[in-house]
């Protein structure tokens, strides 16, 4: 029998003393996996430098002088490292407007501008997309959150990505 | 004396006891030590910033309620944000949509103020963030600020870390 009748498994170990042990263990596996194994596996120890361009739309000055050359990037919400800006171009906001008549307008829209960042990031390209910090998608057209340690960007989309090295 | 008393240290432990106990004594002392290296990390970082938080269309009695000197708090978790060191007050704005010519218009809202706060703090700086009172503030960030007898939510426009 594997529990005998004191309780005992193979009659050896208490199984109260048993789950704690098994508890344990687990804790330090996953404190692990956790810190040492999850950044092991998130960027091979030669990873590809992928380039992508984010569009950062209607914001106003305050944000414009936010950011800047060499600033670090990360995501917000999963802290994972998104990189280092090497570009930045900033135009008038501009925008479509339907008229009452019918017609579309292209309206600049005053004290709001559009920032262009280009972003360096260590990263996979693989046969299904090109992962920021091997986890995190990078799809054109698609929105992401970013964050320096000034300022969130709460709708940044992304308009170009590529491997570079 | 059989197996079992033999691996007894005291009565009501054993060896795989002990085992678990300075497992879990070293869990909380690791515990502690990589807390006590973070707080005191963050103790030496602590540096002197001045930032900017805006309200928007406003009425004259609310403005006229902020004054200088004023303990401002996170309106919902009661963080410390720092002292109100002035108040700059203009006319409010909003752009609105010409839809029959086709563009944007920046308008007066009348007997409305927009007010920018300029707030000073002593706050913890990471290479990532920036905390007063242990809430991460970064522009463009919503902020729900409390005075004395005044609550509103407001944007960070800008921070200033003083050197």
């Amino acid at each position: 029998m594997l529990i005998n009748e004191k309780g005992k498994i193979f009659g050896r170990i208490n199984v109260i003393d048993f789950i704690s042990l098994l508890v344990i263990v687990l804790l330090i596996a996953g404190g692990i996996y956790k810190f040492v194994l999850s950044d092991m596996k998130g960027v091979s120890s030669n990873p590809d430098l992928l380039q992508y361009t984010v569009s950062i739309n209607d914001v106003r000055n305050y944000s414009v002088n936010a950011l800047n050359i060499d600033d670090k990037l990360y995501d917000p919400k999963t802290d994972t490292y998104m990189g280092k800006i090497i570009g930045k171009e900033v135009r008038p906001f501009r925008e479509y407007i339907t008229k009452t008549d019918g017609n579309v307008a292209l309206a600049e829209k005053p004290q709001r501008y559009e920032i262009l960042l280009t972003i360096e990031v260590p990263g996979v390209e693989s046969s299904n997309g090109y992962l920021a910090g091997g986890n995190r998608d990078i799809n054109r057209l698609s929105t992401i959150q970013l964050a320096s340690r000034m300022i969130a960007i709460q709708q940044a989309k992304v308009v170009d990505v590529k491997r570079v090295k | 004396m059989n197996k079992e008393e033999k691996n007894k240290v005291h009565k009501g432990f054993n060896l795989l006891d002990i085992f678990i106990i300075l497992v879990i004594v070293g869990l909380l002392g690791g515990g502690w030590y990589v807390y006590s290296q973070y707080t005191e990390g963050l103790q030496k970082n602590k540096q002197a910033i001045e930032y900017q938080v805006e309200f928007k269309g406003v009425d004259q009695n609310f403005v006229d309620a902020i004054s200088k000197g004023d303990l401002l708090r996170e309106s919902v978790k009661g963080n410390n944000l720092g002292y109100m060191e002035e108040k700059i007050v203009v006319e409010a704005t909003n752009i609105n949509i010409d839809f029959f010519n086709g563009q944007y218009k920046e308008v007066i809202l009348p007997n409305k103020l927009d007010v920018i706060l300029n707030i000073s703090s002593e706050a913890e700086i990471t290479e990532r963030s920036i905390a007063v009172g242990g809430l991460g503030i970064k522009i463009g960030q919503r902020l729900f600020v409390k005075g004395k007898g005044y609550a509103k939510d407001g944007f960070i426009l800008n921070i200033d870390i003083k050197e």
